[in-house]
């Protein structure tokens, strides 16, 4: 049976952890809602947020980026982080090997080695959701060893569901938005 | 105690013959008990090499050469030639790279000659790489790579034990269930503090081929869970406040 627990990727810590500059796309800032309202919700229904160890080493970043690690660093200690022991580094060998064979060469394997390793502690933990905000290769490392726990992308829109009428609501206030803009726009341009 | 007869096993039948051989040595010297000794060490190693099949060889004892302490199996089924020559070639080998259960059941069957050698032969073999009997060696010593983990526990104490030679502590775990774990009477002592509290303990154990032994909790404290995504917000608020310009959407794409 498993566990009431939601690990929870690098993409996730920096969607809701990092201020937006203002030069995202129209569309990060839904994202950005949506994944918060989801992750609410699932802290709400009882899932317990279970932060693997290797995202906070994913999270390392030279430059401005060191700022997240630092406060990463200075409230972790009451997350539960949850050490990538001798049982996760079985189960991500597993779901490396074939596919580090698959991947072709030129593109980068240290990242199939991070989401392997966060996607093992995930199924070794018996959770009930991987989330994400960036699904990469989570599903194919679930898929090889035939986990039971359902990868969730926090920021996708809702399919059902109250919320799902919100989505859509924001979706065409930004469409409205940037055809306004662009009409204001067009009599320069011309 | 050497046996002298002619191997003139059926060729469709291969026969497992297990001898203890020595100059000198006459048959009244095989007990009842060394020879019970024998025939166990002998399927204790047919079973360890047999474990990983998903069919099953069942050798049955044949005959007892008259003159000789040779033990001759056989078995009806087609696992069984496949059985017999992995069993020639691990003793060929001396158990290396063979499980630890293989090499365990070798040096139970070498020991078993006591009087003298053990004498592994494959009657009825038309491959000549087998057909003669060899002595068995003792087992080779490998050593096997020791390696230390350590792993976090989260939950409550629900139970703290002193007994006379060790301590051990209950922990309610986070994760659903109840474990206990062994620890030093100090820790005990920390533990009984935290009684009914929600905790965090630091786990070391050692693994050695197949050996799996949890040396318990290296320590325990209090720990109450903080809200993930309040932090979160804390974070993003401090990280606005000190101005960080980090485009977070581009961010998340480089860790494909």
């Amino acid at each position: 049976m498993l566990k009431d627990i939601g690990v929870v990727d690098s993409s996730v810590v920096i969607l809701l952890g990092v201020p937006m500059t203002g030069k995202e796309s129209a569309d990060y800032d839904r994202r950005f809602q949506r994944a918060s309202e989801r992750m609410q919700e699932l802290w709400e229904e009882g899932i317990r947020f279970v932060i693997p160890a290797p995202v906070i080493t994913e999270l390392s970043r030279d430059g401005p980026g060191l700022q997240l690690l630092q406060r990463v660093l200075a409230r972790m200690s009451g997350w539960r982080i949850h050490a990538f022991d001798q049982e996760c580094a079985k189960v991500a060998a597993q779901m490396l090997y074939p596919a580090l064979r698959a991947r072709p060469l030129g593109e980068s394997r240290l990242a199939m080695k991070y989401d392997a390793m966060i996607a093992a502690v995930a199924h070794q933990l018996e959770a009930k959701y991987m989330l994400t905000d960036n699904r990469g290769d989570f599903a194919t490392y679930l898929k090889l060893v035939s986990s039971n726990t359902e990868l969730v992308n926090v920021s996708d829109p809702r399919t059902k569901g109250q919320l799902r009428f919100i989505d859509t609501a924001r979706t065409k206030a930004t469409e409205i938005q940037e055809f306004g803009v662009a009409a204001e726009r067009k009599p320069e341009g011309e | 105690m050497s046996s002298q007869e002619n191997t003139t096993q059926a060729p469709e039948s291969l026969g497992l013959g297990i001898a203890v051989e020595g100059e000198g040595i006459a048959p009244s010297d095989l007990t009842i008990q060394h020879l019970a000794e024998l025939l166990e060490a002998t399927a204790a190693v047919l079973n360890s090499l047999d474990s990983d099949r998903t069919q099953r060889a069942r050798p049955y004892l044949r005959k007892i050469r008259e003159g000789s302490a040779e033990l001759v199996f056989e078995s009806a089924e087609l696992e069984w030639a496949g059985l017999v020559n992995d069993f020639y070639d691990v003793v060929k080998a001396r158990g290396a790279g063979a499980k630890a259960a293989v090499k365990r059941s070798l040096i139970r069957l070498f020991k078993a000659g006591r009087i003298g050698g053990i004498r592994v032969s494959v009657i009825g073999s038309h491959e000549e790489a087998r057909a003669q009997p060899i002595r068995m060696a003792a087992p080779v010593e490998e050593r096997e790579a020791t390696i230390e983990w350590t792993s976090t526990v989260y939950g409550r104490v629900v139970g703290v034990n002193i007994f006379a030679d060790h301590s051990t502590v209950k922990m309610e775990l986070a994760d659903g269930g109840r474990q206990d774990y062994t620890v030093e009477v100090s820790l005990a002592e920390k533990a009984a503090r935290l009684f009914n509290k929600p905790a965090r303990g630091g786990l070391y154990y050692v693994t050695s081929g197949e050996r799996h032994e949890s040396t318990g909790l290296t320590d325990i404290e209090f720990w109450r869970e903080s809200d993930f995504l309040d932090d979160l917000r804390v974070i993003r608020r401090e990280l606005e406040e000190a101005g960080m310009q980090v485009n977070p959407e581009e961010w998340i794409r480089e860790l494909d």
